[in-house]
Formats: C-alpha cells, sequence, structure tokens
C-alpha cells in the first residue's frame, strides 16, 4: 500500500508544536492510536 | 480519520494554512492523555502556545463537517485571546458555508457573542441570537439563548 500523500506534515512534539504557535496559529493536537 | 479525512484537499489546506499539527501516539503519551482527559478517539484539540485547550472534537467526522468545526475552534481560538475581528470573520464565514448544519448554528451563536464582547452592545446580542433563533428555531445553540430571568 502506498504512503498516504498529506499536504501538511505532522509534528510529533507538542513542546515543539506549541514554540511553532508563538507565531499565533493555534495548536491543532490529534490524539491517535496510529502513529503519523 | 486517516483514510478520509486529513487526506481531503480541503481539511489538509485548512490545516497547512491555520493550524500548527501535532499528532499525538496514545500509546507512546499516556501521561499526556490523561492530561488533556483524552478518553476515546478520534480527540482533537485545539490548543494555545501554552498548551490551553479552547476547542474539542470527539468523535469522527468527514471532511467537510471537520473542517466546519475546526473553523469554529479556531473562531473560538481567536474569541478568547480577543481578536474579535478575525473571530466575527471566522464565524460568518462558517454561518454562510455551512448554513443549516449544527455548526451553521453554533456560529451564529458565538457570531453575536463575540459581537458584544467588541463593543459591549446588549443590541448586537439580541439581534444575533434572534437571527439564530429564526433560522435554527430547533437547535440547541437556539435553547442556549433563552436564559430566564428573575421575575
Amino acid at each position: 500500500m502506498p504512503a498516504q500523500v498529506e499536504a501538511f506534515a505532522w509534528e510529533t512534539s507538542l513542546d515543539r508544536g506549541k514554540q511553532l504557535a508563538a507565531t499565533g496559529k493555534p495548536v491543532l493536537i490529534d490524539f491517535s492510536a496510529a502513529p503519523v | 480519520m486517516d483514510t478520509v479525512t486529513y487526506p481531503d484537499p480541503r481539511v489538509a489546506d485548512f490545516i497547512e494554512k491555520l493550524v500548527v499539527p501535532v499528532r499525538i501516539v496514545i500509546r507512546d503519551n499516556r501521561d499526556l492523555a490523561n492530561e488533556y482527559l483524552v478518553s476515546w478517539t478520534p480527540n482533537v484539540v485545539i490548543a494555545d502556545e501554552r498548551g490551553r485547550v479552547h476547542f474539542r472534537i470527539e468523535g469522527y467526522l468527514p471532511p467537510v463537517e471537520f473542517v466546519a468545526r475546526l473553523s469554529l475552534g479556531v473562531g473560538k481560538f481567536d474569541l478568547n485571546r480577543g481578536k474579535f475581528n478575525d473571530a466575527a470573520a471566522r464565524f460568518e464565514e462558517v454561518s454562510r458555508r455551512h448554513a443549516k448544519t449544527d455548526a451553521g448554528a453554533e456560529a451564529l451563536y458565538w457570531l453575536a457573542v463575540t459581537h458584544f464582547k467588541k463593543d459591549h452592545n446588549v443590541a448586537d446580542l439580541k439581534s444575533g441570537w434572534e437571527q439564530l433563533a429564526r433560522e435554527y428555531p430547533d437547535s440547541e445553540w437556539t435553547v442556549r439563548t433563552k436564559i430566564p430571568h428573575k421575575s
């Protein structure tokens, strides 16, 4: 099965996501049973 | 969500432009999942740079409905931070694009609240909620506007 293609890349660290959100964007946290 | 919703171009475009996407795998992050009160998946949280929760989406949603809920979440994020013009624009867009849906009703509710919070004009809140009641007479969001008053 081919890898799923998405137009965005998931961050896998919430701390990193919060750092990126310092620009004013909200963080979308997807809690999942499946890895990226 | 990974099969249909996230790969959808409408969802991917929204995420790319408007949020920082973080995937937390629960089995590797039990403490974090507990901290965020995650007892079921799918479970999507809109949070700020301090990790504070502004909005939550639980359960599967197809692409159009998911974008509508995400838009409401970004609107709530802006409203909570006092960015009233941005919040109003977001709620207006949801009310227009998702008219006659639960998200459309919720958008009208929060749009009226946003106008009120911006200018503290009760007439804005009243007229906005009257519009909500006209367009969504059976919605729970209309019920939420019927605040009992002491006699």
